[in-house]
């Protein structure tokens, strides 16, 4: 067991290096360049595109840049090539609520597509699982933007009630639960939607691990030996159907940080998405290193868990 | 197995029961209605430092922020802002062979000024050594020179201003000193005077009858320079601003404003740590000196008058900023402005909004809105939604929902001609298009009111050149090409492209065929792309498109590896357009990328830099512009117009002049509708004056 915790995270730590090293040349290499005023501007000498280069170490080889770069970033002095804001600072400013967005969002996916899931495979081949599939089909084909582009426009435009940004504009509020509250419900819209689809997939998913489970010889052994069918359903079915999901919360880890560009901004709420699609459209490169370097460490961690779970979960699989 | 159970119905109806009850909580909410104008904006802000900024969205806010010492009026005349008053003049320094030449000169000018006052010699002249300084009331070249036709020929010295070039594979940076040790011309020493200093240039001002080229050719192999440019005048010519400032004027946070805070800002811009935008403009400033607190006097190495414009640039605070390094300021200041103007900084939520509150000290009187909020909403549905819904006041509408709008009487509309054109680019150096009859005739074969019909739902005006209706040096006595398919086909036929039996036009057995570059990057470019090959292909000219990706696209517009291409300029303000049509501007990644190449307008991009005086200034515009509109370098197509939205009665507008307060609803002016929109004010809170 430790002798395999040590060489995952070995491979790990290598891994890391690898995907760091390509993300940077992808990065630097891609066409366009990284300074804020634009390219074709008559105001700017080529002096001030020199003294921007200088500044950014952009006139010195890519391998000393890629180096400097790592080391600014684990030094935390790496600044963001737009507003010299350092990118760590800028980045933990949209984690908490991009954290608390896909904690939701998870929440949701998970609980329901479980629930979802789990409705379809007790009742097989029954109109309740033909409806079921239905709407998981349906969650899975509809694009989120037309959903939130309806939601936004019935609710804002029609009804009235604020759901833009973190929390409503322009409101003295009573006491600090009501604004607890009220920023929950500027969270509660966007996380259902973008659950929807992870619902969906999260809800075949276990249908169909469910069904075969449910075909084995030790689930007759338990409905001979007498035990209540929920008792079976929910204890030993359950259980045993349980690896897609955790091959999907080892997916899901990155997906808490990163973010969704489009619902976050149909929706203008902060997140780490705008952030990102934002560095890539302004060739950022501090950020985009910064940020392919901490998705990727959480890949990595998220599937190292998801490995340790298996074992837990199923004893047939032993970790030499 | 039931806590599995109860987890598994439990979270879902938490959830769901969450969502209900903060649904109601919110809901049960009502909005304070205050006296705050609401902005919004498509982007978060990038910086509030207006020195390092150059986008939209910083600009909108600083506007508030900061104060320059000048500003454009409602007519985009400069006026004066933080600086009560200002003067221009002009040193001009003869250099002569001997101290006697300078002494002859200096009693042929004493009886000269006399008969020509219209040289406007100030009444000090001075004598060093073998110089003659002359102080002038108007910048520029025109005068100097005819003082310089009174001088005696024979002691008066050319003076050379050179750029040298150092061979970048021998680059020593000690063989400037060589240069001085060897020379034994000894005016050269002398008068030698260095002028600026980057990595592989610099720029040397001498007077002499002495060759630099000649030498520099002789001693090769000492010297491996090269010359990049050379300019010969009988004199120098050094423009001076003197400003005043206002006395009344404090930052926001007390410290009272003086002139060492422009003197700061001006050397924070040439700072090569923060790399401004702005620097450009002050390339050529010599020398900033500051006598006192409320006295500023700059100097400028020779004559362009653009710079003066580059004094509308919001001064920042030398107490807060001075000894700390540039590479900290994103952190702090630029996060946290402090200004001159109008409105204070309140506060900043990374990516929902920016909050000003209104500056009860301001020198021009306090704002009568408390406070302005911008929201930063990104897609541009929710924006429209925000409005609709009175979370923002103004929206600044798309071409294809201006028509609902205009409909709707519940809002009114600015729209005026925004300050970009949209053209295609003919590549002057390919054979097809160096002929001026073939690009005319291309221009007469497009309908441009239908494309901006079609394209911009009407809104938008034809383009007639180099410059948009809304600058102060436009020219609208420019006809527009008139859509004519017949004497396209005329023109065409007397360059010799007769049709041939595949219906395209052929002249010595080449086709008339060529292809448009367009970019993906751009939302219209593609329609335009389409639209014009319909057109050409009935006047028998083949078109094929190519789209590419915005990166691949500059690159290869800045290769001149194209044919025609589908874009657009957005100008500043300023009239000066030397580096985008002088010959000398056509190289690898220069703006002049399609080649154009005509002397006179060399020559009047060259006179526009040195004219100081505005109305000779639109003169030279005026005819540069029709110019260029005749040769067609471009097919200029359209100038979209800009179209703002906002709730009817909404706003109206109190500001003050220098008698009283005006008071009126909001109308367009050259400036645009929402010039001095610091001075807006919301119905249900009159101004008290």
């Amino acid at each position: 067991m430790l002798s395999f915790i040590l060489h995952r995270l070995f491979l790990t730590f290598f891994l890391l290096f690898v995907i760091s090293l390509i993300s940077f040349f992808i990065v630097t290499l891609t066409p366009g360049s990284p300074y804020p005023w634009g390219e074709m501007n008559p105001k700017i000498s080529p002096e001030l595109k020199e003294a921007f280069r200088k500044k950014f170490h952009l006139d010195r080889p890519l391998p000393v840049q890629y180096y400097l770069m790592l080391h600014d970033l684990f030094t935390g002095k790496l600044r963001s090539m737009k507003d010299e804001l350092p990118v760590l600072r800028k980045i933990l400013d949209r984690l908490p609520a991009s954290l608390r967005l896909n904690i939701t969002a998870m929440l949701f996916s998970l609980s329901c597509g479980t629930l979802l899931g789990i409705y379809g495979a007790r009742h097989a081949g029954h109109w309740h699982d033909l409806l079921s599939s239905f709407l998981a089909f349906l969650l899975i084909a509809l694009p989120g933007f037309w959903i939130s582009y309806l939601v936004v426009i019935g609710l804002v435009k029609h009804v009235g009630i604020p759901i833009l940004g973190t929390q409503s504009y322009g409101i003295d509020f009573p006491n600090e639960f009501s604004r607890w509250l009220d920023q929950t419900w500027h969270l509660m819209l966007p996380a259902l939607i973008l659950s929807l689809g992870a619902l969906a997939i999260q809800s075949r998913y276990l249908r169909a691990s469910m069904i075969e489970t449910l075909r084995e010889h030790y689930i007759l052994t338990a409905h001979a030996k007498g035990l209540s069918s929920s008792a079976i359903f929910y204890k030993h079915a359950l259980r045993n159907s349980l690896r897609p999901l955790i091959t999907g919360i080892g997916m899901l880890l990155p997906s808490l940080i990163s973010g969704t560009v489009i619902i976050e901004s149909i929706f203008a709420y902060p997140g780490m998405g705008q952030l990102g699609y934002q560095a890539v459209l302004e060739r950022d490169y501090p950020m985009l290193v910064a940020l392919n370097f901490i998705v990727a460490a959480l890949v990595l961690i998220g599937n190292f868990i998801s490995d340790l779970l298996y074992a837990v979960v199923d004893p047939r699989v032993r970790l030499e | 197995m039931n806590y599995v159970r109860s987890l598994l119905y439990g979270i879902p109806l938490f959830l769901v029961l969450l969502f209900v009850v903060s649904l109601l909580n919110t809901a049960s909410l009502t909005v304070k209605k205050e006296n705050e104008m609401s902005l919004g904006i498509n982007a978060e802000p990038v910086t509030l430092n207006p020195i390092q900024q150059s986008d939209a969205s910083s600009a909108l806010v600083t506007g508030f922020l900061f104060n320059g010492l000048l500003k454009e009026n409602e007519n985009l005349e400069l006026v004066g802002s933080l600086a009560s008053e200002w003067s221009l003049s002009q040193i001009t320094t003869f250099y002569f062979l001997n101290s006697l030449g300078a002494e002859r000169a200096k009693v042929i000018l004493e009886k000269e000024k006399i008969a020509h006052p219209e040289w406007g010699i100030d009444t000090s002249l001075t004598k060093h050594a073998t110089q003659l300084k002359l102080t002038l009331h108007e910048p520029g070249y025109r005068h100097s020179e005819s003082i310089s036709q009174s001088l005696p020929k024979e002691s008066l010295l050319p003076v050379q201003t050179v750029r040298l070039q150092r061979d970048p594979k021998n680059s020593n940076p000690s063989i400037f000193e060589l240069l001085l040790t060897t020379i034994s011309e000894p005016y050269f020493k002398e008068h030698l005077q260095r002028t600026r200093r980057s990595d592989d240039c610099e720029e040397w001002v001498f007077a002499s009858s002495f060759s630099l080229q000649n030498f520099l050719e002789k001693n090769a192999s000492h010297f491996p320079l090269k010359i990049t440019h050379q300019e010969t005048h009988l004199f120098t010519a050094e423009p001076v601003i003197n400003f005043t400032l206002r006395h009344d004027v404090c930052w926001h946070d007390g410290v009272p404003f003086t002139s060492a805070d422009v003197a700061f800002t001006c050397h924070a811009i040439m700072d090569d740590r923060v790399a401004s935008p702005l620097r450009s403009y002050f390339e050529l400033v010599s020398k900033i000196e500051t006598p006192d607190p409320w006295h500023l006097t700059v100097h400028y190495r020779h004559p362009f008058s653009p710079a003066l414009n580059s004094w509308t640039i919001p001064i920042i605070p030398a107490h807060l900023l001075e000894n700390k390094d540039p590479s900290l300021w994103g952190s702090s200041f630029n996060r946290h402005p402090v200004g001159t103007g109008p409105f204070c900084f309140e506060a900043w939520k990374s990516n929902e909004y920016v909050q000003l509150k209104k500056n009860n000290h301001y020198f021009l009187g306090a704002p009568w809105l408390e406070s302005i909020a911008f929201r930063i909403l990104p897609d541009p549905l929710t924006l429209r939604l925000a409005f609709e819904t009175h979370q923002i006041d103004f929206w600044d509408a798309a071409p294809w929902a201006i028509k609902g709008c205009s409909e709707d009487r519940r809002f009114e509309i600015f729209a005026t001609p925004g300050n970009s054109y949209t053209y295609v680019g003919w590549n002057s150096r390919r054979p097809l298009f160096a002929d001026i009859r073939v690009r005319q005739a291309l221009a007469h074969a497009v309908n441009i009111p239908e494309m901006i019909q079609y394209l911009l739902y009407g809104n938008g005006v034809p383009s007639t050149g180099i410059f948009t209706p809304r600058m102060w040096c436009y020219n609208d006595s420019i006809k527009p090409f008139s859509y004519n398919p017949k004497k396209a086909a005329a023109l065409l036929d007397q360059a010799g492209w007769k049709i041939g039996h595949d219906g395209i036009r052929s002249r010595a057995g080449k086709r008339l065929s060529f292809t448009l570059l367009t970019s993906n990057g751009s939302s219209i470019g593609p329609d335009i792309a389409l639209l014009l090959q319909d057109k050409f292909r009935k006047n028998g000219i083949e078109m094929k498109i190519e789209t590419y990706e915005w990166t691949v696209y500059l690159k290869k517009l800045q290769e001149h590896d194209f044919d025609a291409v589908v874009a657009a300029w957005t100008l500043p303000d300023d009239c000066d357009q030397y580096d985008l049509w002088n010959s000398n501007q056509y190289f690898a990644g220069g703006y002049n990328y399609t080649g154009y190449n005509n002397p006179h307008v060399d020559q009047l991009l060259q006179e526009i830099r040195n004219e100081y005086r505005r109305p000779e200034v639109i003169c030279l515009a005026k005819e540069l512009q029709q110019t260029i509109y005749q040769d067609q370098p471009y097919l200029f197509l359209f100038v979209p117009k800009h179209t703002s939205v906002l709730w009817k009665g909404s706003y109206r507008l109190c500001y003050p002049t220098d008698h009283g307060f005006v008071d009126r609803p909001l109308e367009p002016c050259k400036a645009g509708w929402n010039y001095n929109m610091e001075w807006f004010y919301r119905k249900d809170y009159p101004p008290i004056k």
